[in-house]
Order: structure tokens, then C-alpha cells, then sequence
């Protein structure tokens, strides 16, 4: 289970922490790759600034996207992804704040898998998180990921 | 004479002139004449022949003297006279017979002078009495003609007075000399209500107005007869006086029931052979329906003139060669001209503009090109083919030279044969509308900035207030999970009034946000089963508290236009609040319909309009709270009694006004609560 990779795309400190925490408290084991932003994100993806050179063949399980960062969006990341071959057929589960109708529907325009709107309520969140990591870690199955 | 007719006298004369005659006719003939003439002749033969003396001689002359004289008169009786004396000598002579000195002695040829004289008496007398039996003839023949003349005038008379009794007009004739009426007819009878014998024989001063007396007309006005009526009565006679004759003089006569009946009369003076005046006739005409008439017309020329004048629209109308004849004042508004100005010039002369900038009285700049004025003159050639332009806009030119944004209707007029006689156009000032549709759409500019601003609030709200919230209530678990041992039982329960505080916050943040979305989402109006909505939401309420003791109706077949989205999530409210506000009762009534009857506290535009009602038997509330029911985070009752954030039926009341409508609510503590709606 641990080769399966969960990236985490959030740019609030504490949401990480809460989900990391989240995580800890569901026992997921798995590699959490961090961005910050959307910049990051797609750095990591298609292996370039930071991240120059990596092996494009590991590809996150799913990825947990935000919506509102700086310098660049989730919906943003979520065209990037779905527009290259490499990354097209990724999961992609938009963790956010926000239930306004035109992120939703936005979000599933560009193609989301799923749509999970974070409660405020810690343990309500880790059950969400819980949830999340059992359904796209556990039960889902994936394609295979062209290699580049 | 013609009493005469049976006397002896006449009788004998009759017949001697009849004898005379017949034979006057029977000598007349030239076969009869000759024949008597021969006859005369044979017999002065005979005599002559039988006769020894100048006695028989003179006897035989007779004959043809006297029917020479009776035959062709004296002059012939004369010849016949002279020729027989010296014939009979001559023959006498010749025969030898008893010729004597004797015979041509005094008292001979006196003797044949006195027959010849006897013969030219006779002629003389015959020729008179022929003469006189002309005379005679040619008189009665005169006297016949004279009797028959007299005939045919008076039939014509009758005639005459048969046309003037039947005239529709009324007609008197007047006397001169007695001023008196001579004859009048049916129709002034009628006219003047009089009898014709009170008529005849009278003066016309008994039908005339008496000056300085105010009289009823027979249109129904009070009419005061004047000393000008007085002056324009003398004016018309001393005019008659010098024409001999009036047309189309107006004046009043007054009927049998002391009204003034306007008249119109035709005067004519009557003159005798000479030439000398003897009369008037006049002839009247009762005008009281041409004056009826000519007031209608008058009243619906004012009222029309009302209608011109009072329109707000600029009312132009011109004549067949489309100079202006008539402008109203709101077309002396609009165009900035006074009336005298406009007068006589054209439309086009007043209003021409050419291709450039304009200012217009909207306050716009705007750029005339050469195509639109092109198309200005495309579409008044179409309405000159055509009779009619309907809603055209286009513009005006003001004095001042700016443009004036309007819209046109104009209609040729046509006679009776379909020529046209001119052109009325209406055209309605569009400045303030354009004006206003600016307004509106700066305002609306500026609403749909609000919105787009409350929109992106909403949205960081939804997004950034939230986030905090979750450290919060994160990190307080987190303390409390990882530190528990270390701490005291009090610092715990103030982690967990964190933690609840932060989830309040977090679902009061949720209620404002479907608050706002309630304002900021798109309506799509379609037709909304009410019914189903509400059966539909209380049957997920029964399913989510099973053991619960309900009676619930819901009225069926409502329905409304509207937001289907919107009303669910209005009715939604309501419903939950009364579900919400019943949980205490031993039994939950709730109740979904039309409202009964007519809620005497409904707002007046409401009263038209189907009322709807969602009734409870829960705790209600006090009307004295009335007024803060519907604003956003007011609540009634303490949150341990009834949860909730006081945002339900805010939302209720932007749904029911996003639809047009109005909501209002009754109740007393302890009585349940009904809320009323309309929609639109």
C-alpha cells in the first residue's frame, strides 16, 4: 500500500497539518506528496523546476486538490492535468472550503473525479478523510499511466 | 248678358242674326253667288222682256243692284247700278219695245237713282251689318280668350298656392300698405305654432322677439334678444328696402310656446305690373337642427381641439402640400418654435438636418451618417406610397439645433374620393425615455457591479472564512486529544465550547451564504407544483422522526410560477419551521393550501392574488415581534429551546420578493402560527 502516493495540493499550513493529522488518525500510511500551490503541484507532475528530473513514471494514487491558492488555482492544475497525456487519467478529488455551485460545476467541466467539501468540524473532517483515502486508495482502481 | 239669354228679344235677335248667317254664308260661297247672280239676271231678262215700261225696266234693275250689293256689297251694288241703267236703255232700245223720251225723263232716272241708291243702302247696310257681325265675333272671341286667360292664371294661382302650402319652408306674405299678413302656409303654422287664422290678418310683430327680453330657444339656451340683434334686424330691412330682396337672413321668430325658434329666411318684395312695391314674401326656414348640428359638430370640433391641444404628443397637421396648418402646444414644446413660426412652412423646411454630430436633448452626442438621413427620406417616400407610418423613430431638429429622438405615426387624410387633403402626424417625445433607459442602465450596471462584488465576497467568504474555523476547531481537538492527561477537566470543556462555537460559526456562515445565493441565483420561472413540493419535503421530515404524532394536509393541485429551485427552498423553511416550532406539541398539525379567505391584514396589492398559507399548531409566537420575523439572524425563541440561526425566514421573504410577492404572518404564543404568501 505504501507505493500508492497521495498528493495534497493546499496552501494553508494548518489544513495541511489537519489533514495530515487526519491521515495519522485513519492510519494511512502512504507518501504524502505536498505542494503549496498550483506552481508546485505541476512541478512535481511533469517533473520540472524543483522537481527537474524525476522519475515521471511514479504518478500519485489521487490527487487532493485545493481550489483557491496563490499564484495558481486547482482549477487551473486540473486543466494542466487533464490537457497532458501523462496525467490525464490521474484521479483528481477537489478538497475545498467552498460549496458555491460554479466551483462545483466548474470543477466537474474540467473534469474532477470528485468533489468533497471540507466540514469545519475537525471530526467531521477526519471521517471525510477517511472516507476519501478508503474509496481512491483501497477501492478504486486506476489505469495504468501510459509512460511518458 | 247672360241673364238675357231667355228674353223675347234676344231670342229674335239670336235668330235674325242666325238667318243672316246662313245666308251671308250661303252667298259667300262663289258657286251660290253666281248662281244667284244668274238667277238675278234671268229674272231682269224676264222682266225686261215682260215689260212694256220703264217702270217693269227699273223693276228688273233692282235685281241685279240689290244682289250685287248683297252679294259683294255697296261698292259692287254701285257698278251694278250704273251699268243696269244704261244696259236696260240700251236693251229696251233695241228691242224696240215701248221706247219713250219718258224714260230718261227726272222722275225716270231718279227713279233708277233711287233703286241704285236702295241697292247701295242695302250693300251699305250689309257691309255694316257684316262688319258689326266681325266686331261682334272678334269680341266674343276676345271675351272667350280673356275667360280662359283668366282660367289659366287662376289655376296657376291655385297652383302656386298649392306649392307654397306644401313648401317645407314657411312662407307669409305681406301687405304693404297694412304691413298685414296676406297668407301664410302649413309650414310656418307648424313652425310658429299659431293658428292661420290668428296669422292672417295680423302683423308679423306677433311672432317677432320682443328686444331686452330673455327667451328659451328651442335648442335649449338661454338667448337674450338684444339691442345688436335689434341693429342687425334693421340693417337686413333698409338692405331689403334698397335690393328688393334678403338671402339666408338669420333671425328668431318665437313659437306658440314663447320659445325662439332660429330661422333663416329669404325676403323677396312683390311689385305690381308698374312696378310699384305691394308686398314681401318671406320664406323661413326652422335651422334649430342645422344649429343642433352645427353645435355638435362645434362640441366635437372642441372636444377634438382638447383632445390635439391636451396630448403630450406633438400633433402636426398639414395640408395636401404638406405645409403645416396646425401645431399643438405640445408640438410648440417639443420643436421650441412659436406657432407663427411653424405656420405654413413644411416639416422638412422646420426639422431638415444634415449628415454630421448632433447633440439631442437626451444629452447624447451622436453621429448622423449620410446613410441615415438617406434612410429618413427612404422611409417618408414609403409612407407617401403607402398613407401611414407606424412607430417610426427617427429624429426632429429642436430651434436650438439639437436633435430630438422620436417616434413617429403619421396617417395621410383623404376626402371623400380618396384624395388626399393633407397629413396628420403624431410624434412622441422619446428624450425622457432615452434619458431613463440610460438610468436604467447605469442602475443596472451598478446592480450587476453589487452583484458581482457580493458575488466575490460571497465566494471568499465561502472559501477564506471558513478556513480559520476549521483550524480552530482542528487544533482545539487536537489539543484535547493529545494533551487530555495533562489537563484539568475545566481547560477541556472550554476546548470543546470552542469546538461547538467554531461549528456554529461554520453553519452560520453556511446559512448566510444560501442566504446571499438565494439573492444571487438566476430564476428560471416555469410552472411549480406547490403541492408536490410541499408533500414532498414533509414526507422527508415524517421519514427523519419516525415516533412523531403528525397530522399533516397538504391541499392538493397548487400550483404558481416560479423558481422551482427558489420555492423548495422556501417552502422548505417554512415547513421545517413549522415542524421545527410543533416538536413540543402531543400532536404536530401542519397545513399546506390556499388561505380560506381573504386575510384582512394582507397587503392591498395582495388582495387579487391567490394567497397561500403554512399553518402549525406550535408554539407560535407574539405579534408584538411581528416586524423582526423575516430579518436575517432574528430569532424568537432561545436557541436551547429551538436550534436554529435565524436565517429561514429571511430567506423565505427575499424568495417570495425575488417572485413579486408578499409574505406576512399571524400567531399569539401558544396558538400555532400561520404564514401567508402570494407570488408575483
Amino acid at each position: 500500500m505504501s507505493e500508492h502516493i497521495i498528493m495534497l495540493v493546499e496552501d494553508n499550513q494548518d489544513d495541511i497539518d489537519l489533514t495530515m493529522r487526519a491521515f495519522a488518525r485513519n492510519n494511512i500510511m502512504n507518501e504524502i506528496v505536498i505542494a503549496r500551490d498550483g506552481i508546485e503541484a505541476l512541478d512535481y507532475l511533469f517533473a520540472t523546476g524543483a522537481h527537474l528530473g524525476r522519475d515521471l513514471r511514479v504518478m500519485p494514487e489521487v490527487i487532493l486538490l485545493d481550489l483557491k491558492m496563490p499564484r495558481m488555482g486547482g482549477i487551473e492544475v486540473l486543466r494542466y492535468i487533464r490537457s497532458d497525456a501523462r496525467t490525464k487519467l490521474l484521479p483528481v478529488v477537489v478538497l475545498t472550503s467552498s460549496d458555491e455551485e460554479r466551483d462545483i460545476v466548474e470543477s466537474y467541466e474540467c473534469g474532477v473525479n470528485s468533489y468533497i467539501r471540507k466540514p469545519v468540524d475537525f471530526n467531521q473532517f477526519v471521517d471525510a478523510v477517511r472516507q476519501l483515502s478508503l474509496y481512491w486508495i483501497v477501492l478504486n482502481k486506476c489505469p495504468r499511466i501510459p509512460a511518458p | 248678358m247672360n241673364n238675357d239669354k231667355n228674353s223675347p228679344d234676344y231670342i229674335m235677335k239670336d235668330r235674325a242674326t242666325r238667318l243672316l248667317n246662313s245666308c251671308a254664308t250661303l252667298l259667300r260661297r262663289p258657286g251660290n253667288r253666281r248662281l244667284f247672280f244668274a238667277l238675278s239676271l234671268l229674272m231682269y231678262a224676264v222682266f225686261i222682256g215682260s215689260g212694256r215700261n220703264f217702270g217693269h225696266a227699273a223693276a228688273a234693275a233692282l235685281f241685279p243692284v240689290v244682289t250685287a250689293a248683297v252679294c259683294w256689297g255697296w261698292k259692287a251694288g254701285l257698278l251694278a247700278g250704273l251699268g243696269a241703267f244704261p244696259v236696260n236703255a240700251l236693251v229696251l232700245h233695241t228691242i224696240g219695245y215701248d221706247w219713250r223720251p219718258g224714260m230718261f225723263s227726272p222722275i225716270g232716272i231718279m227713279g233708277h237713282l233711287l233703286f241704285v241708291l236702295q241697292g247701295l243702302f242695302i250693300g251699305l247696310v250689309r257691309d255694316l251689318y257684316c262688319q258689326g257681325q266681325r266686331a261682334e265675333i272678334l269680341l266674343q272671341e276676345q271675351i272667350r280668350q280673356r275667360s280662359e286667360d283668366l282660367d289659366r292664371v287662376h289655376a296657376v294661382e291655385r297652383r302656386l298656392e298649392a306649392v307654397l302650402e306644401q313648401s317645407a319652408d314657411g312662407v307669409f306674405i305681406t301687405e304693404r300698405d297694412t304691413e298685414k299678413i296676406l297668407m301664410v302656409n302649413r309650414a310656418f303654422i307648424e313652425l310658429t305654432g299659431m293658428r292661420r287664422e290668428d296669422l292672417v290678418g295680423s302683423k308679423p310683430y306677433c311672432f317677432m322677439p320682443v328686444i331686452g327680453t330673455t327667451y328659451r330657444s328651442t335648442l335649449g339656451d338661454e338667448i337674450e334678444i338684444d339691442m345688436q340683434y335689434y341693429e342687425k334686424s334693421y340693417r337686413v330691412q333698409q338692405q331689403l328696402l334698397s335690393d328688393g330682396m334678403i338671402r339666408g337672413w338669420e333671425y328668431f321668430v318665437i313659437n306658440s310656446r314663447g320659445e325662439l325658434v332660429p330661422v333663416e329666411a329669404n325676403v323677396t318684395h312683390l311689385c305690381d305690373a308698374s312696378g310699384k312695391r305691394t308686398g314681401a314674401i318671406s320664406m323661413v326656414r326652422d335651422v334649430t337642427e342645422r344649429k343642433r348640428a352645427e353645435q355638435e359638430i362645434g362640441r366635437a370640433n372642441e372636444f377634438l381641439n382638447n383632445i390635439i391641444e391636451n396630448s403630450v404628443d406633438c400633433i402636426i397637421i398639414s395640408d395636401s402640400t404638406g405645409h403645416i396648418t396646425r401645431v399643438n402646444r405640445a408640438g410648440l414644446a417639443l420643436l421650441g418654435y412659436a406657432l407663427d413660426d411653424m405656420l405654413g412652412k413644411t416639416p422638412m423646411e422646420l426639422s431638415f438636418f444634415e449628415a454630421g454630430w448632433y447633440e439631442t436633448t437626451a444629452g447624447d452626442r451622436i453621429w448622423i451618417s449620410s446613410d441615415d438621413i438617406e434612410a429618413i427620406f427612404k422611409r417618408m417616400s414609403e409612407f407617401l406610397r403607402e398613407g401611414s407610418i407606424s412607430n417610426y423613430a427617427s429624429f426632429l431638429r429642436h430651434k436650438d439645433g439639437r436633435l430630438i429622438e422620436v417616434e413617429h405615426n403619421i396617417s395621410m387624410l383623404y376626402d371623400q374620393q380618396g384624395n388626399p387633403v393633407g397629413s396628420v402626424s403624431m410624434t412622441r417625445d422619446r428624450t425622457l425615455r432615452r434619458r431613463m433607459e440610460r438610468e436604467l442602465c447605469r442602475q443596472s450596471e451598478l446592480l450587476s457591479q453589487t452583484n458581482r462584488e457580493l458575488e466575490s465576497f460571497a465566494y471568499s467568504v465561502s472559501h477564506d472564512l471558513r478556513a480559520p474555523l476549521r483550524s480552530i476547531s482542528g487544533f482545539s481537538a487536537a489539543i484535547e486529544e493529545d494533551f487530555a492527561s495533562a489537563m484539568p477537566g475545566e481547560a477541556k470543556q472550554y476546548l470543546q465550547r470552542i469546538q461547538k462555537a467554531s461549528e456554529r460559526m461554520g453553519l452560520l456562515i453556511d446559512d448566510l451564504l444560501k442566504l446571499s445565493r438565494v439573492s444571487r441565483q438566476e430564476m428560471q420561472s416555469g410552472q411549480v407544483d406547490l403541492s408536490a413540493l410541499a408533500a414532498e419535503i414533509l414526507a422527508q421530515l415524517r421519514e427523519n422522526a419516525p415516533g412523531r404524532n403528525i397530522a399533516c394536509t397538504v391541499e392538493p393541485g397548487i400550483t404558481a410560477q416560479g423558481d422551482e429551485n427558489l420555492l423548495r427552498i422556501m417552502l422548505q423553511n417554512l415547513i421545517e419551521n413549522a415542524w421545527k416550532y410543533t416538536s413540543r406539541q402531543a400532536k404536530t398539525e401542519v397545513f399546506f393550501g390556499r388561505a380560506d379567505e381573504a386575510d384582512p391584514r394582507a397587503p392591498a396589492h395582495a388582495r387579487s392574488r391567490p394567497i397561500f398559507c403554512v399553518r402549525d399548531n406550535g408554539v407560535g409566537f407574539d405579534m408584538a415581534y411581528a416586524d423582526k420575523l423575516f430579518g436575517a439572524f432574528q430569532r424568537m425563541h432561545a436557541e436551547q429551546d429551538f436550534p436554529g440561526t435565524g436565517i429561514g425566514l429571511a430567506t423565505v421573504q427575499r424568495i417570495v420578493h425575488r417572485h413579486g410577492g408578499r409574505v406576512w404572518a399571524e400567531s399569539s404564543p401558544g396558538n400555532g402560527a400561520r404564514f401567508y404568501f402570494t407570488l408575483g
